[in-house]
C-alpha cells in the first residue's frame, strides 16, 4: 500500500454523534439525584450518613479516574495494541481529577465528621490512638496536607501526559520524546502505588483507626484498574461497531480486554482472599474485630454476594472464549462487575459506622441500617456519576478517537485490512 | 560469525533491538541450536564446570549423609531460632524457578514474542530450582525416613492425618503441584524439539533414544491443532500455579502471629520477590551462556532489556513491600510490631538488614538508566546482588523475627554452622550440575518456537 | 514400480509454508478430507486447510480441573470434620477458609494433568510406527520443509496416480528392557544402609551432663535428684478468694465426700458458666473414651479400647456427683485419673456437665414436663455399633465462625 492510501488525519477519527447525545441525560440524572440526596440529608437532619455514602461515591469514581490514568502510562510502558485503542478514554477519564479533587472538599471539610474515631481533640485522640500516631500522621492538618499533595501530584502527571498527547496529535513528536514519556509513565506508576496506598489508609482506612493491613492499598489498586477495564469495555463494546472505531476495530482488541478484566477479578479475588486467610488464621483481637463487623449483622450477606457474584460468576462466565469476543454478553460481566466494586467499597467503609457489638453500638447511639441509609447509599454514586460522565463525555468529543500519529497506528489499520 | 560488538551495538534511541539476529533461515536456527546438543566435540569448558559441580555435589552428599548420621544439631538451629537456613533456602529456591513459569506461561499468555529464545532454559532453572528446594522439606527434620509420614496424607500412625489447616501442608500440594506442572510443561514444550533431535541425529543410538522421547511425533497439523491448545491451557493454568505457590510459601510465615511475619501483604510481596529474583538467576545463566554458545543472535540485546526492565518492576513492587511494613508497623502502635521494627533497625542483625536494602532497593534503580539494561557484564553483577539480596531477605525475615518475639527473656541469637553452609552450597552446585547436562542433551533454547518467529515462517497471501 | 502391499497415501514436499497452504486449500476445496499436513513448527493456516478445528482438549481440561477440585476439598472435609475431628486452636472443624489453597492446588494439577494426558491420548502418542516416516526426505519435516499427504484411503484418491509407496515397515525396535541395577547403584545403597546402621549405634543424646527426673544424682548427699521444695514455699492457687476450707485435703471440695457416702451436690452455685466449663473440659479430656454423649462410643473405643460404660444407665443416674469427682480424681479400673489435668474445680464442672449429659438422653430424671407420647431416649445411642457424634455440639468456644 502506498503512504498517500493510507495517510489517516486525526479529523477521519473525530469522535460520533452518539458521545454528545448521551452527555445531557448522563448531567440531568447527576444533578436530580444531587438534590434528593441533598434534600433527604436536610430533610432527615443526617449530614453525617450523606457523608459516608458520599464517600463510597467518591472512592468509586475516583477508582476509575486514577484506573484510567494508571492504564494509560501502564501502556505508554508496555506497549500493545489493545492500550492503544483505549487511549483517548483513558486520557477523558484521567482528565476528571479536578472533579474528584471538588469531590474530596466535602470528605476534607467533614472529616471531623467522617473520621469521628480519631479526628477529635488532641487529648481525646491521644488517649485512644497514642502520642506518634496521632501527633505524626492521624490529624486533621496532616491529612488535609496529604490530600492536596497526592491530587497535586496526579494532576501534574495527567498534565504532562496531556501536553505530550497533543502535541503528539498535531505530529510535533519525535520517539527519542517517546522514550522519555515512557520514562515519566514508569515514575508514574511508582508514584501512583505509594501515593494511592496512602490515600486508602488515609480515606478508607482509618475508618477503624485501631486496625490495619498491609495489602490494603494493593487492593484499591487492583479495584481501581479493573473498574477502569470494565468501564473501557462498555465504551469499547458502545462505539466499535460504528464509525469511526468500525474501519480499524478488531474483535480482538475486546477479546484481549476481556482477558485482562478476567485476570484482575482473579488478583482482586486473590488479594481479598489473601488478607482474609490470614487474618482468619492469626484471629488475633487486633486484627479479626474488623472482619466480625463486617461479618455479623447483616452484612455476611454483602460478605458472601462479593465471594460469589464478584468473584464465581464473572470467573466462570469470563473462561469462555465465545464470550469474551461477543460485545453485547461481555458488557453485562463487565457491568455486573462494576456494579459490584461499588458494593466492595460499601462492604469495606459502611459497616464502620453501622455496626461495632451490639451493646457499644446502642451505648454510641448508632442507629442500625434503614432505608433511608439504602436511599442514600444508592443516590450518592449516581449523583457524582451523572456529573462525571458529563464532564468525560464533554472531554472525550473534543478530540479524535483514535492516537493517528502513533508510529504503531499503521500496523492496526493493516492488521484489519491486510 | 559476526563479532560480538556488532551483535550488542544498541540501537539509537526509541528503537527497540531485534528478537532474532537478521540473517536466519529454518535450517540455520535450527543448525545453531540443535549442534550444541549433537555436536561430538563438547567444549572444554563444559567438562571443566561438570567437573567442578560434580565435587560440589559431592560436598552436598556428604554434608546430608552428616545429617542424616548426626541429627539436626550439627546445623545452627535452636531455640528460638528453630526454622534457619533450611527453610530460607527452601523459599529462595522456590522463589528463583518462578521466573521460568512467568516466561514461559505468562509472556505466552500476553503474546510477548521475545519470550521463545530463553523460555526452554527458564523451564528447566524453574524444575531444576524446585527440584533443590524440594531437597529441604525432605531432609529437613534429619529423619527422610519418616517424610511419606508427615508430609502426605496417609493415616500411618494412630490413624491421624495432616493437619490441613497449617500452610505447611498447603506447601506440599503447591510445590508437588508446581513441579509437576512445570516438568509437564517442559516435557511437552521438547517432544516436537527432540523429534527434531531424533530426525538430525547421525548415531543410532543418539536417534532411538532421542525417538523414544519424541513419542513418534511426526509434526502433523492436526496434532500441532491440539498441542497448542494443550500448550495454552498449561500456560494458562500454570499462571494462578505460581501465583498460588509462593502464596502458599508466605502463608507459612503469615498465618502465623509472629510479628514481622503475620502481615496482610505477604502472599503478593512473596510472588514480587520471586519473580525478581528468578529474573536475576535467568540473566545470570543467559548472559554466560550466550557468550559461550555464540547465541547472541537468539537472545538477543532485547531479550537482556525486557529481562532487566521487569527487574526493575517487580524489584519496586518489592522496595514498596519494605517501606509499606515499616511505615505500617509504626502506624500500627501495637507494642510488638514496634519492637520488629525496632529490631529491624537497631538489634543485632541490623547490619544485615541494612545491607539487604542496598542489594534489593538501592542496587536495582540502576536499571532505570537504559545503559545499564544494554551492557550484559552490568546486568550479571547486579543480578549476581539481586540473588544475594533475596537470599538476605530471606533471612532476615525469618531470623530477625524469630529471634526477637514477644517474651524479651525468650530472645536468643542465630549462629549458622559449616553445615549450613556446605548444603546451601551444595544445592547450588547440584543445580549447576543439572542446568549443563540439559544443556548438552537436551535443546535449550525452543527450536520450534524459534522457527515460528522467522519471517521465512510467515504465510504470505 | 507397484508392490503388493498397502499404499498410505500420496506426498508432497514444500519448501514454504505459503506453498503448502494453498495446496492444503485445493486438496480440500477438491473434496479430499483425509489427509494432513506436516510442518516444523504449529502453523494455524495449515490445519485450518485441511479442515481441523476445534478439538476437544479445553473439555477434557476442565474435567479434570472439577474432578481435581472436588477431591482435593472431599478429602480435606472428609479428613477434618468427619473421620478425625480435632480441635485445633479453636477454629472450627469444617474450615473452609483453610481448605481452599489445596483445593485449588488439585484442580490445576487435575487440570493439567487431564490436558497433557488428553492431548497425547487424543493424538495417538506415543506412536512410533507411521507409514508417513517411509518418506523419503520425511527427515526435513522436523526441520524446515513442508508435507502435505493425502491418504490413499480417501474416496477421491482413485482419481490421482499413485506417487508415495510405503510400507508399515518398522522405524526402530522397542527391545525388551529389564531394569537392572547397576553395581555402582548397589554399593552406594549398601554403603547408605551402613552408615545409617553405624549412626544408629552412637546416641551421644542419650549422655547429657543434666538432671534425669527420679534418677540419682551424685551432686546431692542423699543421692536424688528430686528436691523437697524450700520450708516458706507457697502452693499454686488460681483464685485467692477460696477460702482456707479449700486447703483442707478432706474438704468436700477436695474429695467429694461427707465422712464416707457420696455428696450429690457441688461445693459452689451451679451457673450455665460452670457447665459451659464442664462441657469444654469433657470434650478435650473425656470424649475420646467416653464419647460426646457420654455413652463411651469414643474414638479410641472405636480403635479397640475398652468401652467405658454408658452414662445413660439406672446405675449412674442414680449416683451421686460426688462418685464422678472421686472417680476423675483417682481413676477407676482401665481409666487413669485426671487429677493432673483437671483443678478439682474442673472436676466438679465436669461431673455436673455428666448430669447434664444424662438430663438430655432422659429428661424425666431432671423432672421436665414431658407429653408422655414423646420419646424420652434417642435410641441411637443405645446401640454400640453406632456412633452419633455431631459436630456441632462440639464447636469449640470463642474463635470466628465463618
Amino acid at each position: 500500500m502506498s503512504e498517500t492510501a493510507l495517510r489517516v488525519t486525526p479529523q477521519d477519527y473525530a469522535p460520533p454523534a452518539v458521545i454528545g447525545r448521551m452527555r445531557m441525560p448522563a448531567l440531568t440524572v447527576g444533578i436530580l439525584a444531587a438534590v434528593l440526596a441533598l434534600a433527604l440529608a436536610a430533610s432527615l437532619h443526617r449530614w453525617p450518613l450523606f457523608l459516608q455514602s458520599w464517600l463510597v461515591a467518591f472512592l468509586f469514581w475516583l477508582g476509575l479516574t486514577l484506573g484510567s490514568l494508571v492504564l494509560l502510562m501502564l501502556q505508554y510502558v508496555s506497549g500493545g495494541n489493545w492500550g492503544r485503542v483505549g487511549r483517548r478514554f483513558w486520557e477523558a477519564a484521567s482528565g476528571n481529577l479536578p472533579l474528584m479533587f471538588a469531590a474530596w472538599l466535602p470528605i476534607a471539610f467533614g472529616v471531623k465528621v467522617l473520621y469521628s474515631s480519631w479526628a477529635l481533640p488532641f487529648d481525646q485522640a491521644v488517649a485512644k490512638l497514642g502520642w506518634e500516631k496521632v501527633h505524626y500522621y492521624l490529624n486533621p492538618g496532616f491529612f488535609w496536607f496529604r490530600g492536596v499533595f497526592y491530587f497535586l501530584g496526579w494532576w501534574l502527571l495527567y498534565a504532562r501526559l496531556m501536553r505530550w498527547s497533543k502535541r503528539e496529535e498535531a505530529g510535533q513528536t519525535t520517539p527519542a520524546q517517546f522514550v522519555s514519556i515512557q520514562n515519566l509513565s514508569g515514575f508514574g506508576i511508582v508514584f501512583y502505588a505509594a501515593t494511592i496506598t496512602f490515600a486508602s489508609i488515609d480515606w478508607a482506612m482509618s475508618l477503624y483507626p485501631e486496625w490495619w493491613s498491609t495489602v490494603w492499598g494493593m487492593l484499591f489498586m487492583v479495584g481501581e484498574v479493573l473498574t477502569a477495564f470494565c468501564f473501557t469495555i462498555w465504551l469499547l463494546v458502545k462505539l466499535a461497531p460504528i464509525e469511526p472505531l468500525s474501519r480499524m476495530f478488531k474483535i480482538d482488541y475486546l477479546h484481549d480486554f476481556g482477558k485482562l478484566m478476567f485476570a484482575f477479578v482473579v488478583l482482586w479475588a486473590y488479594l481479598s482472599f489473601s488478607q482474609w486467610l490470614i487474618i482468619w488464621s492469626g484471629n488475633m483481637l487486633s486484627e479479626i474485630r474488623w472482619y466480625l463487623m463486617r461479618l455479623n449483622g447483616g452484612w455476611q450477606y454483602f460478605g458472601t454476594a462479593l465471594i460469589f457474584v464478584h468473584f464465581v460468576f464473572p470467573f466462570a462466565l469470563l473462561l469462555s472464549r465465545s464470550l469474551k469476543r461477543h460485545g453485547r454478553r461481555i458488557v453485562l460481566v463487565a457491568a455486573l462487575i462494576l456494579f459490584m466494586r461499588l458494593i466492595d467499597l460499601f462492604w469495606l467503609t459502611a459497616p464502620n459506622f453501622y455496626s461495632g457489638f451490639k451493646d457499644q453500638a446502642e451505648a454510641a447511639g448508632l442507629k442500625g441500617f434503614g432505608w433511608p441509609d439504602a436511599a442514600m447509599y444508592i443516590l450518592c454514586p449516581i449523583a457524582l456519576g451523572g456529573i462525571w460522565l458529563f464532564l468525560f463525555f464533554l472531554r472525550l468529543e473534543k478530540r479524535s478517537l483514535m492516537p493517528v500519529n502513533d508510529p504503531h497506528f499503521v500496523e492496526m489499520l493493516e492488521a484489519k485490512h491486510g | 560469525m559476526p563479532q560480538i560488538e556488532e551483535i550488542d551495538l544498541l540501537p539509537p534511541k526509541g528503537v527497540r533491538p531485534p528478537v532474532i539476529g537478521p540473517g536466519h533461515d529454518l535450517g540455520t536456527a535450527t543448525d545453531r541450536i540443535a549442534g550444541i546438543v549433537l555436536t561430538k566435540h563438547t567444549p572444554l569448558f563444559w567438562f571443566a564446570i561438570v567437573a567442578l559441580a560434580v565435587t560440589i555435589v559431592g560436598m552436598l552428599n556428604t554434608a546430608i549423609a552428616y545429617l542424616f548420621a548426626r541429627g539436626t544439631g550439627i546445623w545452627g538451629i535452636n531455640i528460638p531460632v528453630g526454622w534457619g537456613f533450611a527453610i530460607v533456602n527452601f523459599v529462595w529456591w522456590i522463589g528463583i524457578g518462578h521466573a521460568g513459569t512467568l516466561i514461559s506461561a505468562i509472556l505466552l499468555l500476553f503474546k510477548q514474542s521475545w519470550r521463545t529464545s530463553i523460555n526452554r532454559f527458564a523451564e528447566a532453572m524453574t524444575i531444576f530450582a524446585v527440584m533443590q528446594a524440594g531437597l529441604f522439606p525432605l531432609i529437613h527434620t534429619g529423619r527422610p525416613w519418616l517424610a511419606a509420614y508427615w508430609l502426605f496424607p496417609l493415616p500411618l500412625t494412630m490413624g491421624v492425618w495432616p493437619q490441613f489447616r497449617s500452610p505447611l501442608i498447603w506447601d506440599v500440594f503447591a510445590v508437588s503441584t508446581y513441579f509437576t506442572v512445570s516438568f509437564l510443561f517442559w516435557g511437552v514444550g521438547l517432544i516436537p524439539d527432540f523429534a527434531n533431535l531424533r530426525d538430525s541425529a547421525k548415531s543410532l543410538v543418539v536417534r532411538r533414544i532421542y525417538g523414544m522421547l519424541a513419542m513418534g511425533w511426526r509434526g502433523s497439523a492436526r496434532h500441532w491443532n491440539r498441542y497448542e491448545t494443550a500448550y495454552m491451557l498449561l500456560a494458562g493454568l500454570a499462571t494462578p500455579l505460581v501465583l498460588s505457590v509462593h502464596s502458599v510459601v508466605s502463608l507459612d510465615f503469615a498465618v502465623a502471629v509472629v510479628p514481622g511475619w503475620h502481615t496482610t501483604f505477604f502472599p503478593p510481596y512473596f510472588v514480587a520477590g520471586a519473580i525478581f529474583s528468578g529474573f536475576a538467576m535467568v540473566l545470570i545463566l543467559a548472559i554466560p551462556f550466550r557468550y559461550l554458545y555464540n547465541m547472541q543472535d537468539f537472545i538477543t540485546l532485547r531479550h537482556l532489556q525486557n529481562c532487566g526492565k521487569l527487574m526493575l518492576a517487580t524489584g519496586s513492587i518489592v522496595a514498596y513491600a519494605y517501606v509499606l511494613e515499616m511505615f505500617i508497623g509504626w502506624y500500627s502502635q501495637d507494642k510488638y510490631e514496634l519492637a520488629m521494627v525496632h529490631n529491624r533497625l537497631h538489634g543485632p542483625y541490623s547490619h544485615y538488614y541494612f545491607m539487604l536494602v542496598f542489594c534489593n532497593i538501592i542496587s536495582p534503580q540502576s536499571l532505570w538508566f537504559n545503559k545499564v539494561r544494554s551492557t550484559p557484564w552490568m546486568l550479571f553483577v547486579l543480578s549476581c546482588i539481586v540473588q544475594f539480596g533475596m537470599w538476605l531477605e530471606r533471612f532476615v525475615i525469618v531470623v530477625m523475627s524469630l529471634q526477637r518475639d514477644f517474651i524479651p527473656s525468650s530472645w536468643g541469637m542465630y549462629w549458622f554452622t559449616k553445615w549450613d553452609v556446605m548444603t546451601l552450597v551444595g544445592t547450588m552446585g547440584f543445580f549447576t550440575l543439572l542446568f549443563f547436562l540439559f544443556i548438552r542433551f537436551m535443546p535449550a533454547i525452543s527450536i520450534f518456537e524459534i522457527r515460528a518467529l522467522l519471517p521465512q515462517a510467515k504465510v504470505k497471501e | 514400480m507397484m508392490t503388493s502391499e498397502p499404499i498410505y497415501g500420496m506426498m508432497a514436499e514444500f519448501d514454504n509454508p505459503t506453498d503448502l497452504v494453498h495446496a492444503a486449500q485445493g486438496a480440500f476445496d477438491a473434496g479430499y478430507r483425509k489427509m494432513d499436513a506436516y510442518t516444523p513448527y504449529p502453523l494455524e493456516e495449515a490445519a485450518e486447510a485441511i479442515g481441523s478445528h476445534h478439538n476437544r482438549v479445553p473439555l477434557i481440561t476442565l474435567i479434570g480441573a472439577m474432578l481435581g477440585m472436588i477431591g482435593g476439598y472431599s478429602l480435606q472435609y472428609w479428613v477434618s470434620a468427619v473421620n478425625y475431628p480435632i480441635n485445633v486452636g479453636g477454629k472450627p472443624f469444617h474450615s473452609w477458609p483453610a481448605f481452599i489453597p489445596v483445593t485449588f492446588e488439585c484442580a490445576v494439577l487435575g487440570a493439567s494433568l487431564a490436558a497433557v494426558f488428553g492431548m497425547l491420548a487424543l493424538n495417538g502418542l506415543p506412536q512410533p510406527y507411521h507409514p508417513v516416516f517411509n518418506t523419503p526426505g520425511f527427515v526435513r519435516a522436523s526441520r524446515d520443509h513442508f508435507f502435505l499427504c493425502i491418504e490413499s484411503q480417501d474416496p477421491g484418491t482413485g482419481r490421482m496416480r499413485p506417487g508415495v509407496f510405503s510400507r508399515l515397515s518398522i522405524l526402530y525396535k522397542c527391545r525388551r528392557c529389564r531394569i537392572r541395577t547397576p553395581a555402582q547403584i548397589r554399593i552406594i545403597l549398601l554403603a547408605l544402609g551402613a552408615i545409617s546402621a553405624i549412626a544408629g549405634c552412637r546416641q551421644d543424646m542419650q549422655n547429657q551432663p543434666r538432671f534425669i527426673p527420679l534418677r540419682s544424682s551424685e551432686f546431692f548427699p542423699d543421692q536424688r535428684s528430686a528436691r523437697y521444695p524450700v520450708p516458706g514455699t507457697v502452693p499454686r492457687l488460681d483464685n485467692a478468694a477460696w477460702d482456707a476450707e479449700q486447703l483442707d485435703p478432706n474438704s468436700y471440695y477436695l474429695t467429694g465426700r461427707h465422712g464416707a457416702a457420696f455428696g450429690n451436690e457441688l461445693p459452689f452455685p451451679l451457673t450455665r458458666q460452670v457447665l459451659a466449663r464442664g462441657q469444654d473440659r469433657y470434650a478435650i479430656y473425656c470424649s475420646p473414651c467416653h464419647g460426646l454423649v457420654g455413652d463411651g462410643n469414643g474414638m479410641i473405643v472405636q480403635r479397640g479400647f475398652k468401652h467405658p460404660p454408658t452414662f445413660h444407665q439406672t446405675r449412674l443416674r442414680n449416683a451421686p456427683v460426688g462418685y464422678f469427682y472421686d472417680i476423675i480424681s483417682h481413676g477407676l479400673g482401665a481409666m487413669p485419673d485426671y487429677a493432673a489435668q483437671l483443678h478439682p474445680a474442673d472436676r466438679w464442672a465436669v461431673a455436673a456437665y455428666l448430669r447434664a449429659l444424662q438430663c438430655s438422653q432422659d429428661p424425666l430424671m431432671c423432672g421436665a414436663n414431658i407429653p408422655p407420647d414423646v420419646p424420652t431416649v434417642d435410641k441411637r445411642i443405645k446401640t454400640p455399633s453406632s456412633s452419633y457424634t455431631s459436630p456441632t455440639a462440639m464447636q469449640p468456644q470463642g474463635g470466628v465462625k465463618p
